[in-house]
């Protein structure tokens, strides 16, 4: 069976919720950590982690790295306190790779 | 751009043979363009409406999450949270997509994660914790369209390059090339036609 684990890294408060839950939760606070646990995470046997947007963006271009070249899967989710929609920012730049424009999104802006 | 090969017979037919090939790569790979585009705008919409579903129901958690740290010292929530009984863990599956190998994600929870003294917790922490429960396929959702969309963008964008090599350098050069030979050919031919008649000519005066 191809069995994998999940995990979550993030900021403290916004993830201890899912730690009952068995889910692996890091709490990181800055960039170097994130690095170090995410690095860690990938030579494991990890499927799947979730990180908050808060901790994601000043690394943004190696989850993008990775997501493209490796069997993790890193996904950003929202932190507890503001938006940043930094998930779909990331969709939309795949979407304008893939077709050229952005088409899917344009809609909105308009209305 | 003319390819540099020698103007004989030999390489005209291995050029004919080659573009032969190129022209149907070319049509193979846009039909493989299209189909990947195809899927990808569904599975972009798809993506969109989750993310946006996920995000309003993470928060709501993270909310109600919120309230039960208040109601609870900190340090004997850490010491309920430390030892969970609960294992969560996914099994991973690949569909192919147009030859793009998409995970699939299949939550596999194991154990009872209400496993914590009910007298020194809040009820509101057995609330949160089904509530996170129940996102939990959610997310692995969300996380399976994300990596699929990237994926299929990288493909996408790599089909496409190679679609345009073949449609605006290979194919052109290589029909360049092939006028050119086939025009060297008969101008030799011509010629020595010419020089035959030539000689036929000295020789019968």
């Amino acid at each position: 069976m191809n069995m994998y684990k999940i995990a979550l890294v993030g900021d403290k408060d916004s993830i201890t919720g899912f730690q009952l839950l068995g889910v692996s939760v890091f709490a990181v606070t800055n960039k170097e950590e994130t690095i170090n646990i995410l690095k860690e995470l990938i030579k494991e046997k990890y499927g799947v982690v979730f990180i908050t947007e808060e901790i994601a963006h000043p690394i943004l271009e190696e989850i993008e790295e990775w997501q493209k070249s490796l069997l993790i899967n890193i996904t950003i989710i929202p932190n507890k306190s503001e938006k940043r929609e930094l998930g779909s920012q990331i969709l939309r730049k795949n979407v304008e790779k893939a077709i050229g424009t952005d088409i899917l999104f344009k809609k909105e802006g308009e209305q | 751009m003319l390819l540099k090969v020698n103007p004989n017979r030999m390489e005209l037919l291995r050029l004919r043979k080659r573009l032969a090939t190129a022209k149907r790569g070319h049509k193979l790979l846009k039909d493989k363009r299209d189909a990947l585009i195809q899927e990808f705008i569904s599975l972009v919409r798809e993506n969109e409406k989750i993310r946006e579903e996920l995000e309003d129901k993470l928060r709501e958690g993270y909310l109600i999450f919120a309230s039960v740290s208040s109601l609870i010292n900190p340090k004997s929530l850490e010491e309920t949270i430390m030892f969970p009984k609960a294992k969560s863990a996914v099994e991973i599956n690949f569909k192919n997509i147009m030859s793009v190998k998409v995970p699939n994600y299949l939550l596999k929870g194991e154990g009872n994660f209400y496993a914590y003294s009910l007298i020194n917790t809040p009820p509101e922490l057995d609330l949160s914790l089904k509530y996170f429960y129940e996102l939990l396929p959610l997310m692995l959702k969300l996380a399976e369209l994300d990596k699929a969309t990237t994926l299929l963008a990288e493909e996408i964008e790599k089909t496409r390059r190679r679609v345009n090599a073949l449609e605006y350098v290979l194919i052109p050069d290589l029909e360049e090339t092939v006028k050119f030979i086939t025009m060297k050919l008969d101008e030799v031919a011509r010629s020595s036609i010419s020089a035959i008649m030539r000689i036929k000519e000295i020789i019968r005066e």
